[in-house]
């Protein structure tokens, strides 16, 4: 598509950008596949929609305001991604627009608490499922917890699976073809720890040594998807450290 | 009803044009095989298209041929055997001469409609004089286009009302290989129409699907290379009690279908459009009236309906309406249309097409 | 205006009347990127009632509207007209009848293409008419531009599978034309309704016709050295007496976007693709394919491969539906061209659009129907880059006048819409174009459906030459 971005105005980020927005034909096949899309049925909450807006916003002709929310309201999820034929890389557009838009959208007390509370915890497995646990004992009284918190404890599972630990060092079983380091995650090995579990198990038996780095945490994902680009760099720059 | 004035008999599209401009009433009339169409109770000047005659441009290669519209359809039929090709649409009243432009404006199809479409389906461009006068071409000369609006369409079944053809361009496909047709028994109406769907819904890809007038023999036609109709056919016959016809019996029973031999030679004749579910409905309404004889065409899609002159049209015009049908009838005295509704812009098309009504009314 | 707004305001709530600056820049285009227009407002109805409210809402208040499906046009037929509104029908989902007993579906306008063959699959039906944006564009809008695919030859377009309209018109006035019957009494008006470019009305309720499934395919992939040996082998095919499904050319340039895009296994170094089709019962097409097969070996294909399952058959076809799109990768911005030439001429057309394109300095993709003579030469171009886009065009222009010049058309499937306006009076003359105006009128007295579309503005060619229309003169249309 055509657009008038200067990518040099948006910093580092700015390239990739523009780049997404120039391989966007408009064809709309992302509706077909995009979630917001199929509940909400208006286009400003489609892929191909989100990318006029995009655009629009660094181009200067639109408000960060006025984007915010449909650029909210987008999961993330990039269902859109292989529906593309152009091959737009939409990740490398509505990432680094949340982490330029961090300090552009403004929100209220409440999504200011949810934001907060959700980066404080999930990231933090000992605090995420401390936090599991206090939303059983929330739920019983879910009509006396703040309103702006309601949503979070209806998405919090009705039970959560008891903690498990890896090794540190995993041997191969028979002879060793190869050997890998596991990131464990942060809100999977409280949600689903088994998955764990079962990867390092796998590995082993197909005769592949797995480490578990003590020192590593969330990758950042949460963070760069909720455009705390800060966080999302100071978890990556971790785990560049924990790693091998 | 018919007031019959002088007859004109242009030779070329050009002189059409000017036969139209010069009368303030006229209606074109091919081989009358269809003469209601023709009966207009205000009386026009007939413009006879009997001289207006001959295929323009025929290339095989591109699957199209262009007519005037009083070509018969036998002879584009012999002159599309020729390069082993054909209309797939089977037109009705070939013996009879009826006219490719004829079979436009009544948009009567034969049965092997049933497989790849009628005549709507495979005109592709026309020229016609309008009510002005004008000679104008819509449409196009090739298979694919949708450039204007698509007026050769709407001229199919337009009867005339809305301008006269001139010349006629059509989609035209490679004959099959093999044709084979299978007579079906069955014990009734009911058990005949399940046939229909059933052999419709099949992956035999029947040619043509037709019940006859006795209501319970289906004619079903297949189409292809022959060793694969054997196989086909044999699978439809264990399914179904019947026999393959051989060649000439074929023929002949497609030919009787084809010319309305099965029809009365006098009393009404009429089309209707139906779904198969209505065809036990319709059966019983032309026992009720004797003598009534009924022919479903294209898997249930189409009947011809054939009343004895004993029978009182409006008997038969009020029940079929009754049933919620629409039909137009193609010979003898009865009302045109049947159970079709008036609409605001069907008047509003007319004044567009024809501000002068120099074309009968398209109320009768 | 505003006040025409505030009116509207009250035909719906206020969640569906759409009038804020992100809402309305969501809207300004389809797939024709080159046009932008932000209306005045978008309407969302959820039913075909409220459809015809917002119609006649406009006939009132004589306000333009533009009906949108989901704005996959490549000819600016959903481009807004900024004094004016859209109507949104994505919202109108409903398949409201599916029989298949008698083989039809009765669609809200709403219903994604894929979706009626996806309800239909379970009774081993399927809808015929496939664009390659079948899995986001909506009947309502294959009516309207009566869209076409890749197995028209065989089995036509929209039209040919459109069995009845329910249509709220310009004058607002609600029809009902056909019904469930393959046969129709009278002038066919469904087959004027198809390809309207919505300058009629809005379809409310669609009845299509359902073909059982093919039981066999036989797809065959070829790659041939030159565009010309393709075009003979195409030539063989349609000589053979044969009739395929469908039969396909891709050229070098929309290979490799199509490769890059899904991956495709295409043979490597050709300079063309052919796919050819052929379906039907398994005995048939056993028979068919050998006769099939030897064709294409005569053809001297540098590479022949039939697909041996129905996931290569799919893959083959993957690669093909994505190209118009895949070609996003080969260059920022590109026109979907959609010219029609006899088919015998197709290597000629091809030959001579490779000049022009020269000529102008721009590269072209090609991907065509090549069994009826349908074009889609891809121009490429950058439109950051000074006059790209005028070239662009003008190269657009000269191929649309070559395809007339043959004798075949300007569009084979997607609609003349803004895209072409301009040479509609290259292909009709002045008299053809005012008997098309006066149906226009007689539809949409008021000229508020899709205005701008269709047919030249003023200062086309034609329309300067003859000074105040007819028509005009009679108040009966106005220049847009």
């Amino acid at each position: 598509m055509l657009h008038s971005i200067q990518p040099g105005k948006h910093g580092p980020f700015g390239e990739p950008m523009a780049h997404a927005v120039q391989a966007c034909v408009h064809c709309g096949f992302c509706l077909s596949v995009c979630p917001t899309y199929a509940e909400l049925g208006q286009e400003m909450d489609s892929p191909r929609g989100r990318i006029v807006l995009m655009k629009q916003v660094l181009e200067g002709s639109l408000s960060w305001d006025a984007a915010q929310l449909h650029i909210d309201r987008c999961l993330g999820c990039l269902a859109c991604e292989p529906a593309c034929p152009s091959g737009v890389s939409y990740r490398d557009l509505i990432g680094p627009f949340r982490a330029l838009a961090g300090s552009k959208f403004k929100r209220s007390g409440a999504d200011k608490l949810r934001r907060w509370l959700a980066g404080q915890t999930i990231p933090y497995p000992s605090r995420f499922r401390l936090s599991l646990h206090a939303a059983s004992l929330g739920r019983a009284v879910r009509s006396l917890v703040p309103g702006a918190l309601q949503s979070m404890l209806d998405l919090a599972p009705p039970c959560v699976p008891p903690a498990q630990a890896w090794p540190r060092v995993t041997p191969a079983c028979g002879e060793r073809r190869a050997r890998v380091a596991l990131l464990t995650g942060c809100a999977q090995q409280v949600l689903d720890p088994d998955i764990n579990t079962a990867t390092i198990e796998v590995l082993a038996r197909n005769g592949v040594e797995v480490l578990v780095p003590p020192a590593q945490g969330c990758c950042g994902g949460l963070a760069w998807h909720a455009g705390a680009s800060n966080a999302a760099q100071a978890f990556a720059k971790r785990n560049l450290a924990a790693f091998p | 009803m018919i007031q019959v004035s002088a007859l004109l008999t242009p030779t070329t599209p050009a002189e059409l044009a000017e036969a139209v401009r010069s009368q303030p009433r006229v209606l074109a009339v091919g081989a009358r095989t269809k003469p209601r169409l023709s009966q207009v109770p205000n009386g026009a000047t007939l413009v006879s298209t009997r001289a207006l005659r001959g295929i323009v441009e025929y290339e095989p290669d591109e699957f199209t041929f262009t007519a005037l519209a009083g070509t018969s359809v036998r002879e584009i039929g012999q002159v599309l055997a020729g390069k082993g090709q054909y209309l797939p649409f089977d037109p009705m009243w070939l013996e009879a001469g009826a006219t490719l432009g004829g079979t436009v404006a009544a948009g009567v199809s034969g049965p092997g409609r049933f497989r790849f479409g009628g005549v709507r389906d495979f005109i592709l461009g026309v020229r016609f004089v309008d009510g002005q006068g004008r000679l104008l071409r819509m449409g196009g000369k090739v298979v694919k286009n949708c450039a204007g609006f698509d007026l050769p369409k709407f001229f199919v079944g337009s009867l005339g009302r809305y301008g006269v053809l001139a010349e006629v361009t059509f989609k035209v496909f490679p004959a099959p290989a093999a044709r084979l047709t299978l007579k079906l028994t069955t014990s009734g109406v009911e058990a005949a129409t399940r046939v229909l769907m059933d052999a419709a819904n099949s992956r035999w890809e029947p040619d043509a699907l037709d019940l006859l007038p006795d209501g319970k023999t289906v004619c079903l036609r297949l189409a292809g290379p022959a060793p694969a109709l054997e196989t086909l056919s044999r699978e439809v016959l264990t399914r179904w009690p019947g026999q393959a016809l051989s060649t000439e019996s074929a023929e002949a029973a497609w030919s009787e279908v084809r010319e309305f031999r099965w029809a009365h030679a006098d009393g009404v004749l009429v089309k209707v459009a139906i779904t198969p579910a209505v065809v036990p409905s319709l059966d019983a309404l032309a026992r009720s009236l004797d003598g009534t004889r009924v022919h479903v065409s294209a898997g249930g899609n189409v009947a011809f309906v054939s009343l004895p002159s004993s029978v009182q049209p409006t008997a038969w015009h009020e029940r079929l309406c009754a049933l919620g049908l629409s039909g137009v009838t193609l010979r003898g005295n009865a009302p045109l249309w049947c159970g079709v509704h008036k609409t605001a812009i069907a008047s509003a098309v007319k004044q567009a097409l024809d501000p002068q009504n120099r074309f009968p009314s398209t109320d009768d | 205006m505003t006040d025409a707004r505030h009116r509207l305001a009250a035909l719906l709530p206020p969640d569906r009347v759409l009038t804020q600056p992100e809402q309305l820049a969501a809207y300004e285009s389809d797939a024709l990127t080159a046009f932008r227009t932000c209306p005045l407002a978008v309407a969302i109805p959820e039913t075909t009632d409220e459809v015809v409210k917002l119609v006649r809402f406009c006939y009132q208040e004589r306000l333009p509207f533009v009906a949108r499906g989901s704005g996959t046009s490549l000819s600016g037929g959903s481009l807004p007209v900024a004094d004016g509104i859209v109507i949104a029908l994505n919202r109108l989902t409903r398949i409201l009848r599916l029989d298949p007993a008698q083989r039809i579906a009765v669609v809200e306008p709403g219903v994604v293409n894929a979706q009626v063959s996806l309800a239909a699959a379970p009774h081993r039906l399927h809808y015929a008419p496939d664009p390659s944006s079948a899995l986001i564009c909506t009947i309502g809008g294959n009516v309207a531009f009566n869209s076409g695919g890749a197995h028209c030859l065989k089995y036509g377009m929209t039209a040919n599978h459109v069995l009845g309209i329910k249509a709220v018109l310009g004058t607002g006035e609600v029809v009902e034309w056909g019904g469930a019957s393959r046969e129709h009494i009278g002038p066919d008006w469904c087959g004027l309704f198809n390809g309207n470019e919505g300058l009629f009305g809005i379809a409310l309720e669609i009845t299509l016709q359902l073909l059982p499934r093919a039981e066999c395919f036989h797809t065959v992939l070829a790659g041939y050295r030159t565009l010309e040996q393709a075009g003979d082998a195409v030539s063989a095919v349609v000589a053979s007496g044969l009739l395929p499904g469908a039969i396909e050319i891709m050229d070098a340039l929309a290979l490799e976007a199509a490769v890059a895009a899904v991956h495709a296994d295409y043979p490597p170094g050709c300079e063309a693709v052919l796919i050819v089709e052929l379906e039907g019962p398994r005995e048939t097409v056993a028979l068919d394919r050998v006769r099939l097969d030897a064709i294409i070996a005569g053809s001297h294909p540098v590479e022949m491969r039939p697909a041996r399952d129905a996931d290569e058959r799919l893959a083959i076809w993957k690669g093909r539906k994505s190209a118009f799109s895949a070609v996003g990768r080969l260059s920022p911005d590109f026109i979907v061209q959609d010219g029609v030439v006899p088919r015998r001429r197709l290597g000629e057309a091809l030959r001579r659009i490779g000049e022009m394109a020269r000529e102008a300095g721009v590269r072209c993709a090609n991907v065509f129907h090549a069994g009826d003579g349908n074009l889609h030469p891809l121009i490429l171009y950058d439109g950051r880059e000074a006059g790209a886009l005028q070239r662009a065009e003008a190269l657009a222009g000269r191929i649309l006048r070559m395809c007339i010049e043959m004798g075949g058309s300007i569009t084979g499937e997607h609609g003349v819409g803004v895209e072409k306006l301009e040479y509609l009076p290259v292909m009709f003359n002045a008299d053809e174009i005012d008997c098309m105006m006066r149906l226009r009128a007689a539809f949409d007295p008021h000229c508020i459906a899709n205005p701008g579309k269709k047919f030249p503005r003023a200062g086309a060619p034609a329309l300067q030459q003859r000074g105040l229309h007819p028509l005009e003169k009679a108040g009966v249309l106005s220049r847009e």
